[in-house]
């Protein structure tokens, strides 16, 4: 390709020319902004969003246009948020109607998940795999935990405009979520990061509720290693959800947490909390933590360590 | 709504902080390029940075490269074994991404003491010490296991004076070697997912050293080609 206006060849990898740095997808660009600027028009920062967002992916990451957008896209990000949150109706979340709305909303998410035939299909290669393994009861029991942990990351990403694939489930391993844009900030790194966890904490509390009820030892299990393995997502480090979450986090909130992780250790003496617990410690003293702190990504990872550490006490033979 | 600022922008070109344009740099060397310019796998480089990526390729002795991968990938085993056993004394379970982890050890030990070449001998040589540095976590429970076992109590305390030679040592070091090199299917379909778990550390290890061809494009012109004057 040659570039229109100095003449110079741009290479097929290029988002702008080497030499005059004539933007190669300007056209693509002056549409995405207008687009933008007309939702913006309108009140609808969702749509203005996901134009900003599309615009990112063909701008060279290190112009100034693309940190323009960037920082843009970060102030939008918590307004989106917050409007997805916002209920229609105030009385829509009174008492048993707010369970019902939140059952039938959720259902509906989590359903949608199974139309993609890659997230059917591995679904049930992995679930042959597990019922191999254990039997088909809890194979079930932990395919419905690691789909339900999923969709909170495509809860999370769909919030908050960014584009990704649906669940795909690696017999062994887990499931995994590809994101197609990136979070532009920690903040919203650590809320799609941590979301996932929080989902895979409900499945895990309705799977406990059901033990606790019928005492069915099938129900603690389900309900133990769910919990088990969310608690091992937040492991602060690499792409781990954990990873996601601690990003954010500043120095002292670090040293909270890893506090509060050697106490859970001496209250469930649960092995894995010590490897949380020292790479934790690692990270609290590493010099990329956010100076300002998120208060509620905090909040957050407390509830959440606290709650799967108390329930991978529940005693059941593994 | 209690918006943020807008944004306005120009999209006629990249602008590149208040230091004005930069110039064009080979991403090999640093120094800025003039003239023509190549991408070697998505990455710029000047025409001498060009060819000195592609002699490296087939310069050096084999052997010597061989040599190091397989110092580079048992180095790789050791620290992935350490952690792999590490996290399982820790959790009691064998966890897939740390599996990943020795893989990737391994895998980026081999590629590094191949000088980044990869092939189907390096990926072999790779999986190798990737299943033998798993596999070989196993070995203090394996161990554990026999001196449980009454028949070993006895011969031991039948012969209380066997010789501790190198050898000996040597040859129950690989008997229990061999033992965990087939533990993973002693279990048959019960041990499914710990041969999946295997399975994933083999697959990066493979990855790692799949031969990545250089793509090289170009010579790109920099700046309008010169009108080619009438002679």
């Amino acid at each position: 390709m040659q570039c229109a206006d100095c003449g110079s060849e741009i290479a097929s990898t290029r988002l702008s020319c080497p030499v005059c740095h004539r933007l190669v997808h300007r056209e693509e660009l002056e549409r995405l902004a207008k687009e933008a600027e007309a939702a913006r028009g309108r009140e609808e920062p969702r749509e203005e969003i996901l134009a900003w967002r599309r615009a990112l992916e063909l701008l060279p990451p290190d112009s100034d246009q693309s940190r323009s957008i960037a920082a843009r896209v970060s102030a939008l990000s918590p307004v989106v948020e917050e409007q997805a949150e916002k209920p229609k109706s105030p009385w829509r979340w009174a008492g048993i109607g707010a369970v019902v709305a939140f059952v039938v909303t959720k259902g509906k998410f989590l359903l949608a998940g199974l139309t993609k035939s890659g997230t059917f299909l591995s679904m049930f290669l992995s679930l042959g795999v597990y019922w191999a393994a254990f039997g088909w009861k809890f194979a079930a029991g932990l395919i419905a935990s690691i789909y339900i942990h999923e969709m909170g990351h495509v809860a999370a990403l769909h919030r908050l405009g960014i584009r990704a694939s649906a669940p795909m489930f690696l017999p062994g391993l887990g499931a995994v979520v590809r994101m197609h844009q990136y979070p532009v900030d920690a903040r919203e790194d650590a809320r799609v990061g941590l979301a996932g966890p929080i989902w895979g904490l409900g499945a895990a509390l309705a799977a406990a509720a059901v033990f606790f009820v019928t005492e069915a030892p099938i129900w603690g299990a389900i309900a133990r290693v769910g919990a088990w393995i969310n608690l091992f997502n937040l492991l602060p480090v690499w792409q781990l959800d954990g990873g996601r979450g601690f990003r954010a986090l500043s120095r002292s909130e670090r040293f909270w947490i890893t506090g509060l992780l050697a106490g859970l250790w001496y209250w469930t003496g649960e092995g894995l909390l010590v490897l949380l617990l020292l790479v934790a410690g690692v990270r609290a003293f590493g010099a990329e933590a956010g100076s300002s702190g998120d208060r509620v990504a905090f909040g957050q990872f407390l509830v959440l360590l606290a709650a799967l550490s108390a329930l991978t006490l529940i005693d059941v033979p593994l | 709504m209690d918006s943020p600022e807008p944004v306005s922008l120009r999209f006629d070109k990249a602008k590149f902080d208040e230091s004005g344009t930069p110039s064009l740099s080979c991403a090999f060397c640093q120094r800025d390029v003039f003239g023509t310019y190549y991408e070697i796998n998505g990455q710029t480089a000047c025409e001498a940075c060009r060819f000195r990526v592609e002699s490296e390729r087939t310069e050096g002795s084999p052997l010597v490269k061989a040599l190091r991968a397989l110092v580079g990938g048992g180095i790789g085993g050791i620290v992935g074994a350490g952690i792999y056993y590490a996290v399982s004394a820790l959790t009691g379970y064998e966890i897939g991404l740390v599996a990943i982890i020795v893989g990737l050890l391994v895998g980026f030990g081999v590629r590094w003491g191949s000088g980044g070449v990869g092939g189907r001998g390096y990926q072999a040589l790779a999986v190798a010490i990737t299943y033998l540095a798993i596999v070989s976590t196993y070995v203090p429970a394996i161990v554990e296991e026999i001196r449980k076992q009454p028949e070993a109590a006895e011969t031991l305390a039948a012969e209380p004076e066997i010789a501790l030679t190198p050898a000996t040592i040597a040859l129950a070091l690989a008997a229990v070697m061999v033992i965990a090199m087939v533990a993973p299917f002693l279990a048959g379909i019960q041990n499914v997912i710990g041969i999946l778990i295997i399975g994933f550390a083999l697959y990066e290890a493979w990855r790692v050293n799949a031969y990545k061809p250089l793509q090289i494009e170009g010579p790109f012109q920099i700046g309008a080609r010169p009108k080619e004057t009438p002679a």
